[in-house]
């Protein structure tokens, strides 16, 4: 309200009623009769004023002043109701504000490239060969008959990952990345923050020396120098030129926008040339190049598909891939790529925090309407003494969404505060969690919520504004009472929902960490030692490596058995082939057996607990080709054989290949996760076959991490340029792998508790308030001779049927709602009557609590008193 | 008196303050009495309800306003006339005789039977 205007209203008035006065004074009356007369004439003032403001069209603005300014000292008047309700809607708003940064961040902001709809992946399928994989790279012939033909796309890039050893800058460390076709940058429309990209000379071999680096890399390991460019690199003992430094943020192809198909390229650092061998370039069957294309302005996916397809089909003619049928060609815009690993996830989680919003709201709904009943009295005055039931109304929308606002405001303080501790809450592997902030639209966002909750809980008790109860000052709320009641069993509902949700993923979860892993994770310590330095291009040096690391690991006190391996379980790794079982035919494609290879060290099965159930391990001087294979590959292999040892297969179909005699089977380790059913398993001794990166693994004693020094002194005492990388406890890599799930499930379980606080909440303000009302009554009973025991029941009658009601229509919600969380689910039905029984059960007992202590309150009445309450 | 007193249609209250500045700046209690004693007191003004007329006056811009002393040494708010407020009044003057000759046309019967 303008003060200025307001003195001058006041001043004209007041001359205008000194004049009248003035005049009746001269017309013979005495000054106090004057007075009266021109009071009586003008009428009320107040009411002339509030038409002048209303006149000058600032009323709403002055109104809305007024509003505030009033609701906070009702505020301030009940402190107690304020704190809750605004708590109550903080949590809601904070809660949902921070999963909205994930739709915003995941879904809904586009990837930082040019034109990013433009951007399709190419990859292919086989839906007959049992692969374990949706999507499967392309080879390099495949690619480079595109890459010359396709008129659909402006360009094609490939890529495929690498990992080297940097060594010479500190302590030797790994360092992964990708090598890419010079266009790859170009195509994405990035370039590098320093230096330049890649010429299309360089993507050859010989030419290739050439890098460009991470901005965290460069940070981390050069200072940020800008001299680093020019500067040589060693890696895996071999020099490459720095030619260039990405900007900072730039992480393709990382986990979550390069969509690798080999497993997760956390965070990449280095990227170099392609540069295709003569030899890379003719095979076939390598499945490695992941391509990406950029579509030319207005074409579609489909027509890049048909174009890609048409190509595909006419290039396999009489190649391999025309032998096994069954191959499908997959194009998919990279946005809905990403956004579909996590769509459901994210939604999922949206839906719960807005369940969880509305129960907040239904939750001061409630105490805004028993607050109502307790203002009935003032309201019934206001309007009395003219107030327009409008303006109460407004009166009463303009505190809810105040309230809501505060909680908005808190909401948005404790989401910043969430979003902050999130990175390490989150599980490492969380693609582009980078992307998950509060930007603008967040803010958006959160605004819209505040006002809208406001709105949408203040609606209830704004509506009874225009109950004829008020106007008659009436002391009953008969339908008020059954709003709150038809809101509290609203909120059971909801409630229920959301603990159904959570029970079904907390009991998923325990069923997935119990699942056997085929291995005792207990006192196993790992690592990963790259054997990629030209020293070890020799794969006898690499044995002889090993052979002497795991003699002198084993020496150690407190060492019960080392192993290596070449792919740990769980570390989303895999080498993947199909075989051929001697004697068996393999004319049907969809019937040829796949399996996984690794190789091991005879120790490998003593270290990691896996248990060997036929024949025997293997040992350090295999002199003939043999396995062992696992128990899933022994029956799938040799199916009614009770002991294949003894028996033949190979790796692949190729005649010259060596048949591989079995001698001895193992137990299934769950080496794609614990959630995926184990594919047959081969393992093969690390002295005929070896992978430069082998994974050590110790188990120990006792605490294994105390040995991790040790080891690591031994591994520099042989040789000081191989890095020790990714130093984990098995316990840690298990839990690393369910940690998506963890994640998950506790979110869901925060969320289904809070919400059960509430609910909690919101049924006690509920029951204890119709008890109050009802203690006339109770009081009448009492003195009727009924017993405490029977009051108690009355009351806890009346909060059971409110409960059991939510209860009945929050399982039936249940039930049509957690189908959507079928994909999140291991080992346990979206519809699983314990789950449900045992859910409905929580909200019973809390429903329970809720209402027994205001029924004992009510039980403890005394009769007079409560005969005499009004 | 005020068995005679007429209930201002919607509007005419404006019409009739625009009018009664036409002649020069009053302020509001003038404005009032400048009324009725032309009415001869046939009109009553609501004291109450002139103000918000005036303020919705000056809004438009019909009007302006500024501080002055009285006939009677009074410190008093007048108005007066804009140009604009001059341009309206005479349009809703002969919006007025065209809507009272309508009226009057379609009362005539009546008064014929008296």
């Amino acid at each position: 309200m303008n003060p200025d205007r307001e003195r001058d209203l006041d001043a004209e008035i007041e001359a205008h009623l000194a004049i009248e006065r003035d005049r009746n004074v001269e017309r013979g009356m005495t000054p106090e009769e004057a007075r009266y007369a021109a009071a009586r004439k003008f009428g009320s003032v107040a009411l002339a004023k509030e038409s002048c403001r209303e006149a000058r069209g600032l009323a709403w603005l002055d109104r809305l002043g007024q509003d505030v300014r009033y609701a906070f000292r009702t505020f301030r008047r009940a402190p107690g109701f304020t704190a809750v309700a605004v708590l109550s809607l903080a949590l809601g708003i904070s809660a949902t504000t921070a999963i909205f940064s994930a739709v915003n961040g995941l879904l809904l902001r586009p990837l930082p490239y040019r034109d990013p709809d433009r951007l399709v992946t190419i990859g292919v399928t086989n839906r007959k060969l049992q692969l374990g994989l949706d999507e499967l790279p392309v080879t390099a012939p495949l690619l480079r008959y595109w890459r010359e033909r396709a008129t659909s796309c402006e360009a094609i890039a490939a890529f495929t990952p690498i990992a080297y050893n940097l060594t010479g800058a500190g302590d030797p460390v790994r360092i992964r990345g990708a090598r890419v076709t010079a266009n790859l940058f170009g195509l994405l429309g990035v370039k590098p923050q320093l230096g330049r990209g890649f010429r299309a000379e360089e993507d050859q071999p010989g030419r290739d020396g050439v890098v460009l680096i991470s901005d965290l890399l460069w940070k981390r390991s050069f200072g940020a120098n800008s001299a680093i460019l020019g500067r040589k690199l060693l890696l895996d003992g071999v020099p490459f030129t720095v030619i260039g430094v990405m900007p900072p943020g730039f992480q393709y192809p990382g986990n979550g926008d390069g969509l690798t198909l080999f497993g997760p390229v956390e965070r990449p650092d280095v990227w170099k040339p392609l540069a295709l061998s003569t030899e890379e370039q003719q095979e076939h069957g390598n499945f490695t190049y992941q391509a990406i294309a950029r579509l030319k302005p207005g074409v579609g996916v489909e027509r890049a598909r048909a174009e890609f397809g048409a190509l595909a089909e006419q290039y396999v003619k009489g190649t391999f891939l025309d032998i096994q049928f069954g191959w499908e060609l997959l194009v998919s815009r990279l946005d809905d790529k990403v956004a579909s690993r996590f769509r459901t996830a994210v939604l999922v989680l949206f839906g719960a925090v807005a369940l969880l919003l509305l129960i907040a709201c239904a939750n001061v709904a409630n105490l805004l309407l028993a607050r109502a009943a307790r203002r009935s009295g003032e309201m019934a005055v206001r309007l009395a003494l003219g107030a327009g039931r409008l303006r109460l109304m407004r009166q009463l929308l303009t505190e809810s969404v105040l309230l809501s606002l505060a909680g908005g405001a808190l909401g948005v303080m404790l989401a910043s505060g969430i979003l902050g501790v999130f990175p390490s809450l989150a599980p490492a592997s969380t693609p582009r969690l980078e992307a998950v902030a509060m930007d603008v639209r967040v803010l958006a966002f959160a605004l819209a919520v505040s006002v809208c909750t406001g709105l949408l809980f203040g609606l209830a008790p704004a509506l009874e504004a225009f109950r004829p109860a008020w106007g008659a000052g009436s002391k009953h709320g008969g339908r008020r009472t059954r709003t709150r009641q038809a809101l509290v069993v609203v909120e059971v509902a909801l409630s229920l929902v959301l603990i159904t949700g959570a029970s079904l993923l907390i009991k998923s979860f325990v069923v997935l960490v119990q699942t056997p892993a085929g291995f005792r994770a207990e006192n196993v310590v790992t690592m990963l030692l790259p054997l990629t330095a030209p020293a070890y291009r020799d794969f006898v040096k690499r044995v002889l490596f090993m052979r002497e690391l795991i003699a002198s690991v084993e020496a150690q006190p407190g060492v019960q058995a080392a192993g290596a391996i070449d792919m740990l379980p769980l570390t989303g790794e895999n080498n993947i082939s199909d075989i051929s079982v001697e004697g068996a035919p393999r004319d049907d494609v969809s019937q040829v057996p796949i399996a996984e290879f690794r190789n091991i060290t005879p120790e490998y099965f003593r270290a990691m607990g896996i248990t060997v159930r036929a024949g025997r391990a293997l040992g350090e001087h295999e002199g003939a080709p043999v396995a062992i294979v696992s128990r899933t590959a022994a029956r799938r292999f040799w199916p009614g054989v009770p002991d294949p040892t003894g028996r033949r297969f190979k790796r692949g179909h190729e005649p010259e290949t060596p048949y591989l005699t079995v001698v001895g089977i193992v137990d299934d380790v769950r080496s794609s996760g614990l959630d995926v059913v184990p594919r047959p398993q081969v393992y093969q001794p690390y002295t005929h076959n070896n992978n430069p990166e082998m994974s050590l693994a110790v188990r120990t004693s006792s605490d294994p991490s105390r040995l991790i020094a040790a080891i690591r002194a031994e591994i520099r005492r042989i040789d000081k340029d191989v890095p020790a990388m990714d130093v984990r406890v098995m316990r840690e890599v298990v839990a690393r792998s369910v940690s998506g799930r963890r994640f998950q499930m506790l979110l869901v379980a925060v969320f289904a508790a809070l919400a059960l606080a509430l609910a909690l909440v919101g049924i006690y303000g509920v029951i204890s308030y119709s008890a109050a009302q009802r203690t006339h009554e109770i009081g009448l009973r009492m003195a009727l001779g009924a017993l405490p025991r029977d009051t108690l029941a009355l009351v806890l009658k009346e909060g059971m049927a409110l409960a059991a009601a939510g209860v009945a229509i929050g399982a039936g919600a249940a039930f049509a709602v957690t189908p959507v969380l079928r994909g999140f689910l291991y080992g346990v039905s979206a519809a699983d009557a314990g789950v449900f029984a045992v859910s409905a059960l929580v909200l019973l007992a809390t429903a329970f609590v809720a209402c027994y202590l205001p029924a004992r309150r009510a039980a403890a009445t005394d009769p007079l008193v409560a005969l005499r309450y009004e | 008196m005020s068995d005679e007193r007429l209930e201002f249609l919607q509007g005419t209250l404006d019409m009739l303050v625009l009018r009664t500045l036409l002649f020069g700046p009053l302020h509001g209690h003038a404005i009032a009495t400048s009324i009725e004693q032309t009415s001869r007191d046939v009109l009553q003004v609501d004291h109450g309800s002139l103000y918000p007329a005036l303020h919705r006056l000056e809004r438009q811009k019909l009007i302006a306003s500024g501080w002055g002393v009285s006939d009677n040494n009074r410190r008093a708010k007048f108005y007066r006339l804009t140009a604009e407020g001059r341009k309206r009044l005479n349009a809703e003057s002969s919006k007025w005789a065209q809507f009272v000759e309508a009226v009057a046309r379609i009362m005539r019967p009546a008064r014929e039977e008296d």
